[in-house]
């Protein structure tokens, strides 16, 4: 199981500050949900974490080592944060043959494997001849997300998996992370702007604004009406 | 509707992430166009001195008129792979509430506003004002001009017909008849009657003959009429391209590479690449047809023209890889996230692009030596040595300086224009890979040996010593590109579209 630790993290877009945590601790086998309106720093976070982007200044620590400049991690961690993690001229199939060859995995084990989420990806994404650009972007979100759970990871990292999904997928998203973090241990990190998905299924909820952790909280020891009555607080007063 | 449409055309370009990216460059780039044009502008002026030197026994004019035909024909080529259809932003218009007719109109007529209209101007007006407007008459010199117009006009409007039509196979099915309807007849079988009617036709500009300027403007009126017909049903084509499911099929060639040990995986995905990513595999599939110049080129090349070829000849030998590593690491605009999130070596990937492009090269060089041996047993060892040159410094070269490049453009999203890709360190990077000959020249000038077996012992030593190097510049480029890895990647997510 893996944790991870992020110390005096900061990230700069020009003179905006886009994160700046202090610390953060995410205990092995957690299922922790990142939350938090446009622009508070989840995909940042996310992107720092995985070594895609140089963080001003501070750590982030994934197993006791530090990611930034490492591999080490690669190897045990599924991730999917947007299109940007798809190869568009491949079709669904070649990209999940060409991902879990990357991590050793057979080509028998990976049909295998695949045939476990077949009804999560559908006709269209899991057995179809289109390249993947050719895909809705819900398809792509799916074959995103499976690219990352199929290898079977000891950390997740999903940035909004809920996103473009239809309500059926959405179910199944949220059953199939509840229930591989509860049998594998994995460490999952999962941002969503779906509260109710996340505080259905996470452990955790650390609320971020404007980069910075507003609130953590850990249910049912906390009360997570404290994070719909933020959002509440945030939108204001309604539109004419 | 049309200035509107112009107007976003306008703003496409103008938007474009990389539109204000290496503006010097660029500024280089347009100021080197125009010293081209004044080049050519004064080529056409001093055109009719050397026409005689050629051809003593004609009038400049005439011997002009004889070579007519290759200038066009030339001109044909030139167009047919490099002039293209600005069909972009179109598809999102095809939703809307607009007359396809009018879109269609849209496209042809802005592709008249094309560079390739204008050049042969630069070069044929100060040639005709010389010949014919002072000695002879304006009036000659206008209807030479129009002569100029309307081939120039056919040409395009060939080529716009053929670029309208879905689909590739017959476009390079009925370019490929079209440019040998010239080559045949001009170059291998009548030379002599091709320049006889070559100079007929010119003066039948010239002397105002109706059906000389009937034929071609009939001919362009019917092409357009074509064109825009296909493209009415080419609509339909691109409105769907991403719904047309692409051959995926399991085997063929990257299932082969696949299964080989080691870096089989990153060629099969670097065939798929090739074959699948719309600019690279309209440029890998037209490549072919470029084969027949560089026979020729060999073919032609002797002891006294080699030196003025050799660019030329070292660029097709190449292969393929010269052109796709000029880009060498754009084309993973649109999934660099997963490279930086796999256990994937550099080194390896930068090794294994390096393999498949050398490998492709020297694969068509086996392909052609029997022709090469053929037409000119004499220059084998010169093929030989330029392409352990290409496969080893130019390649080395490219990779090395891809790094650097400051544009990580998706290949695939291009604007009209836009000079995209076209950052300064790849400027210089190309120019640099023409004029890597130069010192090879020097040194085989130096040498106590016949002048062609001197640059092919210099290119074939140059190529052989970076090619048994391989390893180790491969991996001081991935070391680069490793330490400029944020970079790179941001980079990368600037390009997405």
């Amino acid at each position: 199981m893996v944790s991870i630790r992020i110390t005096g993290l900061k990230k700069n877009y020009g003179e905006q500050t886009a994160l700046h945590i202090d610390s953060l601790q995410i205990a092995p086998g957690s299922l922790t949900g990142i939350v938090g309106n446009n622009g508070a720093g989840k995909t940042t976070m996310f992107r720092l974490l995985l070594d895609l982007i140089r963080p001003e200044q501070g750590l982030a620590e994934i197993e006791g080592k530090a990611v930034k400049g490492s591999d080490h991690w690669k190897t045990f961690t599924g991730s999917y944060l947007d299109e940007g993690f798809l190869i568009g001229f491949l079709s669904p199939v070649e990209y999940f043959h060409f991902a879990a060859r990357l991590h050793g995995i057979s080509e028998k084990e990976t049909e295998e494997r695949l045939e476990a989420y077949a009804g999560f990806l559908g006709d269209e994404a899991g057995g179809s001849s289109k390249t993947i650009r050719q895909l809705s972007s819900g398809n792509k979100q799916k074959v995103g997300i499976v690219a990352a759970l199929m290898i079977r990871p000891a950390l997740l990292v999903l940035d909004e998996p809920f996103n473009y999904l239809d309500p059926s997928s959405q179910i199944m998203i949220r059953q199939m992370l509840q229930q591989i973090n509860h049998n594998k241990g994995t460490t999952m990190l999962v941002s969503s702007h779906n509260l109710n998905y996340l505080t259905d299924i996470c452990d955790r909820i650390v609320l971020l604004e404007k980069g910075k952790i507003v609130k953590d909280l850990t249910p049912p020891g906390d009360d997570l009406g404290e994070v719909e009555a933020y959002f509440r607080l945030q939108a204001g007063k309604p539109l004419p | 509707m049309y200035l509107t449409l112009i107007r976003h055309a306008w703003l496409q370009f103008s938007r474009a992430h990389y539109f204000g990216r290496s503006l010097g460059v660029k500024a280089i780039i347009a100021f080197m166009a125009l010293i081209f044009l004044i080049y050519l502008y004064a080529l056409g002026g001093s055109l009719p001195w050397l026409l005689l030197r050629f051809f003593p026994q004609k009038t400049a004019v005439d011997a002009l008129f004889s070579l007519l035909l290759y200038i066009y024909a030339a001109d044909l080529l030139t167009r047919y792979f490099a002039q293209k259809l600005p069909r972009q932003m179109i598809r999102a218009y095809l939703p809307l509430p607009l007359p396809r007719p009018k879109l269609a109109r849209f496209i042809l007529l802005r592709s008249w506003l094309s560079i390739y209209n204008l050049y042969l101007f630069a070069l044929l007006l100060p040639f005709f004002v010389r010949t014919l407007y002072i000695p002879v008459s304006p009036q000659a010199f206008w209807l030479a001009m129009l002569c100029c117009f309307l081939l120039g006009g056919l040409n395009h409007a060939i080529v716009i017909w053929l670029k309208s039509w879905p689909g590739v196979a017959p476009r390079l099915i009925l370019g490929g008849v079209l440019i040998l309807a010239h080559v045949v007849p001009g170059a291998l079988l009548f030379p002599q009657e091709y320049m006889q009617f070559s100079e007929a036709l010119g003066q039948a500009f010239v002397n105002a003959h109706p059906l000389a300027f009937a034929l071609p403007l009939l001919a362009i009126a019917a092409l357009q009429w074509l064109s825009h017909k296909g493209l009415k049903r080419t609509f339909y084509d691109w409105a769907a391209e991403d719904a047309r499911p692409a051959r995926t099929a399991k085997g063929g060639m990257a299932g082969l590479l696949s299964r080989l040990p080691h870096y089989g995986h990153l060629w099969a995905l670097e065939w798929k690449l090739i074959t699948r990513n719309k600019r690279a595999r309209s440029n890998f599939v037209q490549f072919p047809l470029m084969l027949p110049l560089l026979l020729y080129l060999l073919y032609a090349a002797d002891r006294e023209s080699v030196v003025g070829f050799t660019p030329l000849i070292m660029m097709f030998l190449g292969s393929y890889g010269l052109y796709h590593l000029q880009f060498a690491f754009s084309w993973e605009s649109g999934f660099a996230d997963f490279l930086a999130t796999r256990k994937i070596s550099t080194t390896a990937m930068i090794r294994a692009r390096y393999y498949f492009y050398a490998a492709m090269a020297w694969a068509q060089f086996l392909l052609l030596m029997p022709f090469i041996l053929w037409l000119n047993p004499g220059i084998i060892s010169l093929a030989a040595g330029l392409v352990l040159f290409v496969t080893g410094p130019v390649f080395a070269m490219l990779l090395h300086t891809g790094v650097a490049n400051s544009t990580r453009i998706d290949p695939n999203g291009r604007s009209f224009m836009n000079t995209e890709g076209v950052s300064g360190r790849l400027f210089i990077t190309v120019i640099l890979v023409f004029l890597s000959i130069v010192p090879v020249y020097v040194i085989a000038f130096l040498l106590p040996l016949p002048y062609l077996y001197g640059i092919s012992l210099t290119t074939g030593g140059a190529g052989m010593a970076f090619v048994l190097g391989s390893r180790r510049w491969t991996r001081a480029t991935a070391l680069r590109f490793d330490r400029n890895k944020y970079h790179q990647l941001n980079k990368y997510r600037q390009s997405q579209w």
